[in-house]
């Protein structure tokens, strides 16, 4: 790193954090730690819970998943605009009326304790671990460009994460998340400009979008109705609705933003901003991935993109086998090459039948490549997918945007990060501390809630540590909210949609739809989206049957 | 602050919520263009 780098990192970081300590100097109350002061803005709303979903990992990790699978991963989303719109219309009235800390409260309103504890426990549990991951995804950067141990890494990061939360709560978390969203948005969007100025001189888009396409990522829309595939238009329209639903309307990390509003009207305005932009958000950010892919059609990537793990696989048992794939690797990719370029001069041409040969032609020479790189995989016990972009950023990116990126990164670190501490710090004081101990002096219950925040920090830190056996963090993470959110957001919507049916039979049906979730993700291959559905519809579905069958008497 | 407060632009919740799904509908249609053009 350069010193211009490091100016630009730690000028950011120091300037947004720095600016959130002065602003948020007075939060002495355990009110105002849990809840914050009740004054946000839309806007303000709007990039808090985009930037509370956008964690290091969506930058680290999402661009490799273009790289490798494709555009496909854009339809994940395509049901978070629906999710806005029915939390809106539906959720966020019900959540201002009964002025609740955690949306768990609301269950303790309409059911009983049991099950709202229930509920609050299975946030803990997804949140919780996923918070670790959280941490692990930017410790990876910083090892990679600065060199420092991964374990060590891992355990700075989330001691300054905890200082940072436990400083100001709920409101800091809100405050400094606008700034790391602007500064995010804004790294992006330069990161997609230079590798723009990188493709060679004279290739247009519809050119790269070409190559691209015949290397199979243009795919962003599937229209198959299989229930393996893991990203179609039909399990990312009900599937990515049920997950979206979930997060933002029972994950409290979501919650917490946008509860933090000025009024109703502030915090619907700033769910549906987050419904209009996020879509072109992610479509830009997979986006850089692809393109990062027709740069290496002309730049020679490496065979593995875990470097140092490579060259560890060139001093071991396997030290031949290494080298041969080297040289295979350099061979299938000048003849990749080779097609690439006559496919480049097809579509200039604009001959359509020469269009056609030469993608047939790079399609096999392609396959050839994936032959090699997958012979490299089978000489590393690691994953490489989260390497492929933060490789081309440390060797590729000019002085001043690699700490600009680093900067987007721990910015995202951060606001994930400290969003999910709060919520989990928020949750176990709320919806557990004060049931079980009663009220305590406003001083006892600030102590303890900032003792939470710690407790759950130590906790990510010790998850983050065996984060390093997952294969694709983003994956990992959404499909451990899988796992969780469609039991959750069941619960919800017997407590909204369905007056008649009471506490008792949804506490087990909760119980029955989270062993069902569990035994599809052990037994099946069904898509992880799909969790969210049959999690959400057994519970549903329980719930109405044991309403009839459990006697009113021992209902809650 | 009432539930029934309107937004301040397009006159109505119904109609902020016709925009953003409106915006899907049209992205979708984009990116089924995209991915038809450039199989």
């Amino acid at each position: 790193m350069r010193l211009l780098d490091w100016a630009v990192l730690l000028g950011t970081l120091v300037a947004i954090v720095g600016w959130g300590l002065w602003r948020e100097r007075g939060v002495k109350s355990a009110e105002a730690y849990l809840r914050g002061r009740g004054d946000l803005r839309w806007w303000a709303i709007g990039l808090s819970v985009m930037a509370t979903q956008a964690s290091a990992i969506t930058y680290l990790s999402l661009p490799g998943q273009a790289y490798e699978d494709g555009m496909g991963f854009i339809q994940f989303y395509f049901g978070l605009p629906i999710a806005m719109v029915l939390l809106s219309a539906v959720a966020l009235p019900i959540y201002y009326r009964l002025r609740v800390h955690t949306a768990y409260e609301y269950l303790e309103t309409r059911f009983d304790r049991k099950t709202r504890q229930l509920t609050a426990l299975l946030f803990l549990l997804s949140r919780g671990l996923a918070a670790g991951v959280s941490i692990y995804a930017p410790a990876i950067v910083l090892s990679a460009v600065l060199g420092w141990p991964l374990q060590a890494t891992n355990l700075a990061i989330g001691t300054v994460v905890v200082l940072y939360t436990v400083s100001g709560g709920t409101r800091i978390v809100s405050r400094t998340q606008t700034w790391q969203m602007v500064v995010m948005a804004g790294g992006m969007i330069a990161a997609a400009g230079f590798l723009l100025s990188q493709l060679p001189d004279g290739l247009s888009l519809n050119q790269a979008a070409h190559v691209a396409g015949a290397l199979g990522k243009m795919q962003v829309v599937d229209l198959s109705a299989r229930l393996d595939t893991r990203y179609t238009l039909w399990s990312g329209l009900a599937g990515g609705l049920f997950v979206q639903l979930a997060y933002f309307g029972t994950d409290q990390s979501q919650v917490q933003r946008y509860l933090g509003g000025q009024d109703l009207t502030q915090s619907r305005l700033g769910l549906l901003m987050n419904g209009l932009v996020k879509v072109p958000m992610q479509f830009l950010i997979l986006g850089i991935g692809v393109l990062l892919l027709v740069f290496h059609q002309f730049h020679e990537p490496p065979v593995f993109f875990d470097e140092v793990q490579w060259s560890r696989a060139h001093q071991g048992a396997k030290a031949d086998e290494a080298r041969a794939v080297d040289l295979a690797w350099d061979a299938a990719f000048e003849r990749k090459r080779a097609r690439v370029e006559e496919l480049v001069l097809a579509v200039k041409h604009d001959d359509a039948a020469a269009v056609e040969s030469a993608k047939a032609a790079l399609r096999q020479a392609a396959a050839e490549s994936s032959a090699v790189r997958e012979r490299a995989k089978s000489l590393v016990p690691f994953k490489d997918a989260d390497h492929i972009f933060i490789g081309f950023v440390v060797s590729h990116f000019p002085a001043g945007l690699l700490g600009l990126f680093l900067a987007v990164v721990l910015c995202a670190a951060m606001s994930a990060l400290a969003a999910a501490l709060d919520a989990l710090g928020t949750t176990t004081m709320v919806d557990f501390y004060r049931p079980i101990f009663g009220a305590s002096s406003d001083r006892r219950e600030l102590v303890v809630a900032k003792l939470c925040t710690v407790g759950w920090g130590v906790l990510a830190v010790l998850f983050a540590v065996f984060a390093a056996q997952i294969d694709n963090l983003i994956q990992a993470v959404n499909i451990l909210g899988s796992i969780f959110y469609g039991p959750m957001l069941g619960v919800f919507l017997v407590g909204f949609f369905l007056k008649r049916v009471r506490g008792t039979p949804v506490f087990l049906a909760t119980l029955l739809a989270q062993a069902a979730v569990v035994a599809v993700f052990a037994l099946s291959s069904i898509g992880f989206l799909w969790y969210n559905v049959i999690g959400c519809a057994t519970l549903v579905g329980a719930a109405l049957v044991l309403n009839r069958a459990v006697p009113a008497r021992v209902q809650g | 602050m009432s539930e029934d407060d309107r937004p301040p632009v397009l006159g109505s919740w119904r109609a902020l919520y016709a925009l953003v799904l409106g915006t899907l509908a049209v992205l979708i249609v984009l990116f089924a263009g995209l991915s038809s053009v450039y199989r």
